[in-house]
């Protein structure tokens, strides 16, 4: 899928947004840790990101949220680095220089009631430092990645949860980033939400480097080049689904062999600690 | 369309700016008696801020909540514009608005007035530092709102803004420096009174400080650039710095914002007496000069005759030339003519002597005095049993009886020290 409506001159905020990427580690986190308070929600994590769907796992509390906001510059590290396509993100003025190609979405998604559809989007391209000229071409192509189109002049506050969770990626992939961060984004929907979103993410991923976090282990089978588990502070399991299900335990009791290979290596983790 | 017009068109802005019109509209044309002075119509519309104020800062208290409750600030700290990108694009259509409805409101007070006005023109500089100080209402608010994002910080920093500028306008008008730094005062300007430049334009600058720095604290929290960090700070403490510095420190004491009695060339009629007011007031010397007639009449043969009655601020007698009886004349409208009048019977009377105007003894009724004031006057009423019959008895006198009486009397006169006794 290709957007409409613009040249792409070169530089990361204006590549074609489902152009696969071709860097790897365009996202590098070495020796992460976080903490809130006494407890330690991070320890020392090393990881890399690259091309294709990564889904991000791990029961409720690991830190997902937290390593998210880690790896889109949002909060800092007590220790460790973050680099985004190799600009360390400790530097002042990091965020901006990098923002352009990363794009995160919250898993409640970001609007203003008042916005229409398309005036939200296009807020976004403006954020992202789009250029105005092709905002418009932008807007139309992001609306239509998502099915939107149609809801171009709707208000914001006039979405059902689906749309409004598709209005937030159409926000996220104006900007054509090289990264596409999303929090549980299928959390709350109803099932045919879920397979229209993952169908888009699936498309997304093509020519984004895509992180999503979820609990939804049918999300993951569906959508996901790689997953990675986060459980005792650290990356307890990184490998395709293949791998996950082959950690299968027939001791824990689970609906699917992904859930039960995601359960053992949770189990295994705490075990560990 | 680009974000700073879909902010004018969605944003709070919009629809507060019909009721800051109706209040800011409403308290201007309530501090004045007639639209035909500049002065006096210049600053009641730079007055508007004190109401307009409350609705601009709950507006940006707003924006700013909404931006942390529904999840925008977040993106907004990843824009590729910095960080302070999106609180700049919020803040500055809901500054637009604002402006928008201050210059309704100035048009609404200051066109009446360009129709009918003979003199001078409008207090610019004035109107523009008020201006700006509604402007400023906007980083205050946005500010509030960032530390404190409730659902009801908005309602709560309107509700503050307007508590403040009452508790400020209503504190003493010593003015001391720190009143000069609040966007939001009420004062009237006298046609005889200059603006003063110098803290005017002190405090505009101050207010642009407050929008700045409020950006600029965006920018460091935001970890923006250094070098834009470093430049919007510079901009921000420079401007907080020198306008606060420039209207904190020009000159004090009870009017800050004008130099009162400027002497001003008076429009002057009749012979006996000459009448003149101030230019700004010429519509109303015919008026006035019906008016102080029979007065003069009265007064006429006696040490109390007037011979040339001049308009003078009401604040300050100094500017009279040798032998004029000054008056005041504080709006161009008939009842403030009778004002005008009353003033020019106690001016010729008493003079600046330290007689008791303010009310009577009520122990004794009415100082005797004064009886002398109603008789000259024309058309006042006693209540008081002793100065009723002291009036009729004086008002029974025919004109050289009256002229001897006064003549003879005024030493008491003066020094206000007559008595029923003398009425005889």
């Amino acid at each position: 899928m290709q957007l409409v409506g613009d040249q792409p001159p070169s530089g990361p905020s204006s590549r074609g947004p489902f152009e696969r990427p071709r860097e790897d580690g365009l996202i590098r986190a070495e020796g992460v840790e976080q903490r809130y308070r006494r407890r330690r929600v991070l320890t020392g994590l090393d990881l890399s990101l690259g091309a294709g769907v990564t889904a991000l796992m791990g029961p409720n509390g690991a830190g997902k949220t937290t390593l998210l906001h880690l790896l889109v510059g949002l909060r800092q590290p007590r220790a460790g680095r973050v680099s985004v396509l190799g600009v360390d993100l400790r530097g002042r003025g990091a965020l901006r220089q990098v923002a352009p190609a990363v794009s995160f979405l919250p898993q409640v998604v970001p609007y203003v009631p008042n916005f229409t559809v398309a005036e939200s989007v296009g807020y976004a391209a403006w954020l992202k430092g789009v250029d105005r000229a092709v905002v418009p071409g932008r807007v139309s192509a992001a609306l239509a990645a998502v099915g939107l189109q149609d809801r171009a002049r709707t208000k914001m506050r006039t979405l059902s949860g689906g749309m409004l969770r598709r209005a937030g990626i159409a926000q996220a992939v104006v900007s054509s980033p090289a990264v596409l961060v999303l929090d549980e984004p299928t959390a709350g929907l109803d099932p045919q939400q879920r397979v229209d979103l993952r169908r888009t993410i699936r498309e997304l991923g093509l020519s984004t480097a895509v992180l999503l976090s979820t609990h939804a282990a049918d999300d993951v089978a569906h959508v996901a080049d790689r997953v990675l588990v986060l459980a005792g502070g650290q990356i307890g399991f990184d490998g395709d689904i293949a791998d996950l299900e082959a950690r299968a335990d027939s001791a824990v009791e689970a609906d699917t062999p992904l859930e039960s290979g995601y359960l053992a290596v949770v189990g295994s983790a705490a075990a560990k600690r | 369309m680009n974000a700073f017009v879909v902010q004018l068109r969605r944003g709070p802005g919009l629809w507060i700016t019909p009721a800051m019109v109706l209040a800011g509209a409403a308290l201007a044309l309530s501090q004045l008696q007639a639209l035909t002075v500049w002065s006096e119509s210049s600053s009641a519309a730079a007055n508007s801020p004190y109401v307009m104020g409350a609705f601009v800062a709950g507006g940006g208290s707003w924006l700013s909540v909404q931006a942390r409750r529904r999840g925008t600030l977040q993106v907004d700290q990843l824009s590729a514009r910095g960080p302070a990108a999106a609180a700049a694009v919020d803040m500055g259509a809901l500054a637009v608005w604002a402006l928008v409805a201050y210059g309704l409101v100035a048009a609404i007070v200051l066109v009446p007035t360009a129709f009918r006005a003979t003199w001078g023109g409008p207090a610019w500089l004035w109107l523009a530092e008020s201006g700006v100080g509604l402007v400023a209402f906007v980083p205050l608010g946005w500010g509030l709102g960032r530390l404190a994002p409730s659902r009801f910080t908005p309602f709560a920093v309107a509700v503050l803004a307007f508590a403040t500028a009452v508790f400020w306008d209503s504190s003493p008008r010593t003015y001391w420096w720190w009143h000069r730094l609040f966007p939001a005062l009420q004062w009237i300007q006298r046609p005889f009174d200059e603006p003063r430049a110098l803290p005017l334009v002190g405090q505009i600058l101050w207010y642009l400080g407050i929008g700045a720095a409020v950006l600029a604290i965006v920018a460091v929290t935001g970890r923006d650039s250094a070098r834009r960090t470093r430049a919007l700070a510079a901009v921000a403490c420079l401007l907080v710095a020198g306008g606060a510095g420039i209207a904190a420190s020009t000159e004090s004491g009870h009017v800050v914002f004008a130099e009162l009695g400027v002497h001003r060339e008076m429009v002057c009629a009749g012979d006996e007496p000459v009448v003149c007011v101030h230019p700004a007031y010429r519509d109303t010397l015919p008026q006035v000069q019906e008016r102080f007639t029979p007065i003069v009449q009265r007064l006429a043969g006696t040490p109390f005759a007037v011979h040339r009655a001049v308009q003078q601020p009401r604040e300050d007698l100094a500017y009279l030339t040798p032998g004029a009886t000054g008056f005041g004349l504080d709006w161009a409208t008939s009842t403030y003519v009778d004002i005008a009048a009353e003033d020019l019977v106690r001016n010729a009377l008493y003079g600046t002597a330290a007689c008791d105007l303010s009310s009577a003894d009520l122990s004794i009724g009415l100082d005797p005095y004064r009886v002398v004031e109603v008789w000259a006057f024309g058309e006042g009423q006693v209540l008081d049993p002793h100065a009723k019959q002291a009036l009729t008895w004086l008002s029974g006198l025919d004109g050289p009886g009256a002229r001897t009486w006064l003549t003879s009397h005024a030493g008491q006169i003066r020094a206000c020290t007559l008595a029923y006794s003398d009425f005889s």
